[in-house]
């Protein structure tokens, strides 16, 4: 890792020269369309640090970043979901945003019933989300996640976004990845879907462990570089980091890595965090 | 994780083309005028120019790597082909087979990870060599438990058998195109060599769409073979 300056992203790995040209102005802008987002908050279980970034790709060429993330509380549980439109259709920055959302929304209202199953309000996200994306033309990947307040998780994904535990510094996959020998798939399930090809996954979070839910754009690189990337992050989100901390972290250069960017990390707070 | 290397994703293209006598004149000088233009094309689009690599090899009665699997921006001069001899479809599917191979080993070896390799074989003629001998050939090269089979797409004119050209790409749809009945390769093979540079910007940019996926080209001229459906 190459120590960064003040607040400037740092390089990791082997550096972009695409990562350093400066992003086309887009045609039009808003703040619910920015190329840099981010937010932070807590509560008595739960610190949560989201950041997107538009991939270099997407700043280059003048065009919008196609990640959304969303989260609900639900008593004291709560809901996180991460979308990535799927770029070769039209619509599909749309359909990320509507797909975590109807997620969200979706998992929250079964979550707070009197006997929730976390796995059951997952399946139901996904397919809450699936018939809302259905009303746009475009695609997108999606992983929902409902975290109890005893750190019991439970996540469902379409798609090769993904969720990771960050313990002790070390990154632990709650997804399978591709095989380490084979050449990559070019081939990503997405919503809309008849049968949604649906991935369960559980995993229960000690105090101070983060449960840290991704696009491919952070993915992907973070698996291809457990030397540079993987201890760079964990690093700097051993504990919550400032929001704009992370969304400078997250902005890292690395030859080849131009997707879109996008995280949201929930770290279970320990009692000394006050 | 268990993974300790880095790694640096890369989408190999190969471009296996015809050198027979036949490509002789306007169909080669085309080539060799527009084949350069690919690096410019890529150097449009920094993003998608890091993780390109671009590779020639030609056939006629023998195959040649013309240019090996490159990064385009470290390229200088892309050499000039020239057309001599028959159609050896089988020394081309065995070349690539053997150059593919090679080439992901060597490149893993450096650090990379490849999507699916595409190859793009354009010929001008039918194949000189038997039938059962290319056909096999193809087999391996195609061969799904060779983990790094190729996805093709093929591009006929002049003499080139659309059947031909389907079994090439696997008798898949939107993977096999002929120009059409009576087209001068003066004028196809401009428009075909354009449309593969914009096919091969298209498919290294849709890795940062998150689906990476290879796009076929727009060629005015050519138009897709149809794959028959199975019962």
């Amino acid at each position: 890792m190459t120590a960064p300056g003040a607040g400037l992203p740092p390089v990791l790995g082997r550096p972009s020269a695409a990562a350093g040209q400066p992003a086309a102005l887009r045609p039009e802008g808003s703040a619910g369309r920015a190329a840099y987002r981010a937010d932070e908050g807590q509560d008595e279980h739960w610190s949560l640090r989201a950041a997107s970034v538009a991939g270099v790709h997407h700043r280059l060429a003048g065009a919008d970043a196609e990640d959304a993330y969303a989260w609900r509380r639900a008593g004291e549980s709560i809901v996180v979901a991460v979308g990535d439109g799927v770029g070769s259709r039209s619509g599909s920055a749309a359909a990320a945003l509507v797909a975590v959302h109807a997620g969200c929304e979706a998992a929250s209202a079964l979550v707070g019933q009197d006997a929730p199953d976390p796995r059951v309000a997952c399946e139901e996200a996904v397919g809450a989300a699936n018939r809302a994306v259905r009303a746009g033309t475009g695609a997108t990947t999606l992983v929902v996640a409902v975290a109890g307040p005893e750190g019991h998780c439970s996540l469902a994904r379409v798609g090769d976004s993904t969720a990771m535990v960050l313990a002790a510094g070390e990154w632990r996959a709650l997804f399978p990845s591709r095989a380490a020998d084979s050449v990559s798939s070019n081939a990503t399930a997405a919503l809309p879907a008849d049968a949604p090809s649906i991935e369960a996954a559980e995993c229960i979070l000690r105090p101070g462990e983060a449960l840290v839910v991704m696009t491919d754009g952070i993915a992907d690189p973070l698996r291809d570089g457990p030397t540079t990337v993987a201890p760079a992050l964990a690093a700097g989100m051993v504990t919550p980091p400032a929001a704009v901390e992370l969304l400078t972290l997250l902005d890292f250069s690395r030859h080849g890595c131009h997707d879109d960017r996008t995280i949201v990390g929930l770290w279970r707070r320990r009692p000394e965090d006050g | 994780m268990v993974n300790a290397e880095e790694r640096y994703a890369v989408f190999p293209f190969y471009l296996c083309l015809d050198a027979s006598a036949s490509m002789a004149g306007t169909p080669m000088e085309s080539v060799n005028r527009q084949l350069p233009l690919l690096r410019a094309a890529v150097g449009e689009d920094p993003a998608v120019a890091e993780v390109i690599r671009f590779g020639v090899v030609t056939f006629n009665d023998v195959a040649h790597t013309t240019l090996p699997l490159s990064d385009l921006s470290l390229v200088e001069a892309v050499p000039t082909v020239v057309a001599a001899g028959r159609t050896s479809y089988a020394a081309a599917f065995d070349h690539l087979r053997q150059t593919i191979e090679d080439d992901y080993h060597a490149s893993r070896g450096k650090g990379d990870r490849w999507y699916r390799p595409a190859v793009i074989f354009v010929s001008d003629g039918r194949p000189t060599d038997d039938p059962e001998r290319w056909q096999s050939a193809h087999s391996r090269l195609t061969d799904t438990g060779w983990k790094r089979h190729p996805n093709i797409l093929s591009f006929g004119f002049g003499d080139a058998d659309p059947a031909v050209l389907a079994h090439v790409s696997e008798r898949k749809p939107h993977r096999a195109f002929i120009a059409a009945e009576g087209a001068e390769p003066a004028t196809v093979v401009p428009e075909l060599l354009a449309g593969l540079i914009q096919s091969i910007v298209s498919s290294s940019a849709s890795v940062y769409s998150g689906e990476a996926q290879l796009v076929p080209p727009e060629v005015p001229s050519m138009t897709p073979i149809p794959v028959d459906e199975l019962d």
